[in-house]
């Protein structure tokens, strides 16, 4: 579903991303672990189209995003790259203007241009499903960090996407919180879609990921099934990290 | 010697004369006060007229000197007026009131006041020597110091607060085309006639129609506003448009916009001096040209009187208006001493004033919505120009805003009213003004926007990408209602402004709320009360303006709001 291959991408001149190669099966779910500033995020972003990059190559679902691309084909394949793929953000980036409810439903009306009613309905339905079906009519400066993050990620599956990439989407939930939510996320890869998913939470990722890669300074350090890499890492460097996590 | 006349016609832009107007404005609020003060002491205080000296000649004006010691205020010849710089509650000592023996103060210097932006023939700086003030009224009143022996100084003032400007003793006379008018009759005395106008109807070389003013039944005059025209041109029901500035009128005459101009004939004779115009049949509805002065000042009255007298029976009087080409055989009557004018009045009352500030508040609003319309439109487009377009539009955008920034508005307004017919385009002035104002205020806007706009983060743009929004719906339904909520207190701000400046549309003759102000308060005189009640009419529209954008501020920001989910 995803493959990249010798990706580089460069801030400035300087390199943060040192020829990665990453594959990804379709009905999986990905893991990315490593220190802040390891390139995790630019690693997603370079994925989905948000950043473009110098060198190597990305298949994302049946789109391929090459450093050669012009301006006005890369935005093209852009288009047919975003109906298949969702992304919560770090910064969740909620519309402080809508409540709850329209952030959810803004995409299913205006792009998949369903009705109003059974968006509505089916909002409402993912609310009831994350516990937060009384945040609805308030919009996001009134929810908690917790609340917030659950609305960014109905807000991404409303959309149904086919890959749906995950920055650190459950670092403001309590234990019990992100458990609901990891089962949704397996209910969602049982069916077919590929995750991605960048989290601090290594107990958040056992029963979720199948693979895990870890990063360090723009570096694949190790990457493997999630049980080789979480319980019997093989580089140094990995050990050292997953001591603090 | 009379220059070429049309040369003169634009060396004194209206723009210069607004600011006059505020500064005009501003002085009065201390002048009220003060003419108010000391009125009551003008009144003769001491039961025993002093007796008059041998050359009063009228019963009510024997002078009455109540010999409080007052300070003696010098009689300071200075450019700025001194009782500014006084307490305003000190009643100012007129030694012109004063008559031992019917001498005039010794070292008195005769000021006057005049407003040299009138332009010829009246009092006017000359075109080849801009410090040398010239005009048949600055010989007369040079003869007239001659009679009476003493120096004269001329003293730069506005046309319509001549008459404060006089109770507050600025300057000692006003000698500047003066009409004696029932309300001025109240405020002030009047010397006698030094000049009978007449009223002149300029038309086109082309036109045929209109011979004389019956015939101008259904089409459109243009005149000066509070003038013995525009009141000829009310009392005859006749269709007009009042101007700030004789030279629009002649200009507005030429290009169209109106059929005809009704000026006092001096007025004509120098601005209508030009093979484009023709007068519509001679001189008609008689007039005179006075010089006021305050009415205590019984004796300088007199001298006045006296020397206008003597002027106009030696003959220096037709020698000055033969000169300027003033002449003509009813101003025998000024020598004969058998002038008689009438005392026009204005009819003004408050329910009156009241509708008609109310019908320009009106008009006020339409000008102020509609450009606003515009400037919010426009600059919606030139902010979106400065952040997402190519280059060369960004350019364009840059240049439109410093332009519009950084240049006058009154000087754009009409530079715009000028210009488009021009280039074939004839609208209205109320059109041109929205107009005017919307090009103006799109510059102010567009920063407003373009802030708003950069405040939003480009997270916003990015989560809206991801689901699928392309950038015009993410404009639309994501990044435009979070920065209208960030532009909603500046643009609010600028309306209020707006409000205010629609004021300068006056410049191009609408008729809207501060031009009312000025019609009615140069015509009553009632500057103060005038003032506030159009202040009032302002703030009606502003403070409830104000309100709701912060009712509406409110609303966006509520963090429940309490609808349903429509978005
Ligand atoms: N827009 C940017 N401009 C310049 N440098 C950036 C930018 N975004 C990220 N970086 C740098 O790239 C490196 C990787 O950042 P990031 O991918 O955000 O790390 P992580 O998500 O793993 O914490 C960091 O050194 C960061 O400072
Ligand atoms: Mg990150």
């Amino acid at each position: 579903m995803i493959h990249v291959s010798g990706l580089e991408k460069f801030f400035q001149g300087k390199r943060v991303l040192h020829g990665l190669n990453v594959d990804i099966p379709r009905g999986s779910a990905l893991g990315i672990i490593g220190g802040s500033g390891s390139g995790k995020t630019t690693l997603m972003r370079c994925i989905n189209g948000l950043l473009r990059f110098e060198q190597g190559q990305v298949r994302c679902g049946d789109v391929d995003l090459l450093p050669t691309l012009s301006e006005k084909d890369y935005k093209k394949r852009l288009q047919s790259l975003r109906r298949q793929v969702g992304m919560v953000f770090q910064h969740l980036y909620l519309f402080p203007h809508k409540t709850a409810l329209q952030n959810v439903i803004e995409a299913p009306l205006y792009v998949a241009n369903i009705s109003r009613d059974q968006a509505i309905a089916e909002g409402e339905r993912w609310l009831e499903r994350f516990g937060i079906a009384h945040t609805a009519h308030r919009r996001p400066e009134a929810l908690s960090g917790g609340e917030q993050q659950r609305v960014a990620i109905i807000r991404a599956l409303m959309m149904k996407p086919k890959i749906l990439f995950l920055d650190e989407p459950t670092s403001a939930l309590d234990p019990k919180r992100s458990s609901d939510v990891r089962e949704i996320f397996n209910e969602f890869v049982r069916q077919g879609s590929t995750l991605v998913l960048v989290t601090h939470s290594i107990r958040f990722l056992r029963g979720l990921a199948d693979q895990i890669l870890y990063m360090e300074s723009g570096e694949v350090v190790e990457s493997g099934s999630a049980e080789q890499v979480l319980d019997a890492p093989k580089d140094p460097r990995t050990r050292a990290f997953l001591e603090y996590a | 010697m009379p220059p070429n006349p049309l040369s003169d016609a634009r060396c004194h832009p209206p723009p210069h004369r607004l600011l006059q107007w505020l500064f005009a404005l501003f002085a009065l609020f201390l002048s009220e006060r003060t003419s108010r003060a000391h009125l009551p002491t003008s009144r003769p205080t001491s039961q025993k007229p002093v007796p008059s000296a041998s050359l009063h000649t009228s019963p009510t004006s024997a002078p009455s000197k109540p010999r409080t010691p007052l300070p003696p205020t010098p009689h300071t010849p200075a450019l700025t007026n001194p009782s500014s710089t006084q307490p305003s509650i000190q009643p100012i000592p007129s030694k012109l009131s004063t008559s031992i023996d019917g001498q005039l103060p010794k070292g008195f210097v005769l000021r006057w006041g005049a407003d040299s932006s009138g332009g010829m023939p009246f009092v006017f700086y000359s075109p080849q020597d801009p410090n040398q003030l010239i005009g048949f009224e600055k010989e007369i009143v040079d003869a007239i110091g001659k009679v009476l022996g003493i120096p004269n100084r001329f003293h730069r003032a506005n046309w319509a607060t001549l008459v404060p400007d006089l109770q507050r003793n600025t300057f000692d006379i006003i000698v500047n085309g003066l009409e004696p008018t029932s309300d001025r009759a109240k405020v002030i005395a009047f010397s006698k006639p030094y000049y009978i106008f007449r009223q002149q109807l300029t038309v086109r070389k082309d036109e045929t129609k209109i011979k004389t003013l019956d015939d101008c039944k259904g089409r459109l005059i243009g005149t000066l506003d509070n003038t013995a025209a525009s009141r000829l041109l009310e009392s005859k029901k006749l269709r007009y448009r009042g101007y700030d500035d004789q030279s629009v009128a002649y200009k507005d005459l030429e290009i169209g916009r109106i059929d005809a101009v009704l000026l006092d004939y001096p007025i004509a004779l120098y601005f209508a001096n030009s093979p484009k115009f023709k007068p519509a049949g001679p001189p008609f509805h008689r007039g005179a040209y006075i010089i006021g002065m305050r009415k205590q000042d019984t004796l300088l009255k007199h001298k006045i009187d006296h020397a206008i007298d003597r002027i106009a029976q030696d003959g220096t009087l037709e020698r000055i208006l033969r000169k300027w080409r003033l002449w003509d055989d009813i101003q025998k009557e000024l020598a004969a001493g058998t002038a008689k004018y009438e005392i026009t009045s204005l009819d003004f009352s408050w329910p009156n004033a009241f509708k008609r500030l109310g019908m320009a508040a009106i008009i006020t609003i339409g000008l102020a919505f509609g450009a606003m319309l515009i400037a919010m439109l426009l600059g919606l487009l030139v902010a979106l120009g400065q952040l997402h377009a190519s280059a060369s539009v960004r350019v364009l955008c840059n240049i439109y805003v410093e332009f519009f920034r950084g240049t006058p508005i009154l000087v754009q307004l009409l530079f715009l009213y000028f210009s488009l017919p021009m280039v074939g385009i004839t609208i209205p002035n109320w059109l041109t003004a929205i107009i005017g104002l919307g090009l103006n205020y799109a510059a102010y806007e567009s920063q407003v926007y373009r802030t708003a706009l950069q405040s939003i983060p480009a997270g916003q743009w990015e989560a809206a990408a991801v689901l699928g929004m392309g950038p015009w719906l993410t404009f639309r339904r994501v990044i435009f209602p979070q920065a209208f909520r960030v532009a909603l207190p500046p643009m609010t701000n600028d309306f209020v402004a707006l409000f205010k400046d629609t004021s300068v549309a006056f410049a191009i003759s609408v008729w809207e709320l501060a031009t009312a102000y000025r019609e009615l308060a140069s015509a009553s005189q009632k500057f103060m009360v005038l003032g506030a009640l159009t202040s009032l009419f302002y703030l009606a529209m502003s403070v409830p303006l104000s309100y709701l954008a912060r009712r509406l501020e409110a609303r966006l920001q509520d963090p429940h709001p309490q609808d349903n989910p429509k978005a």
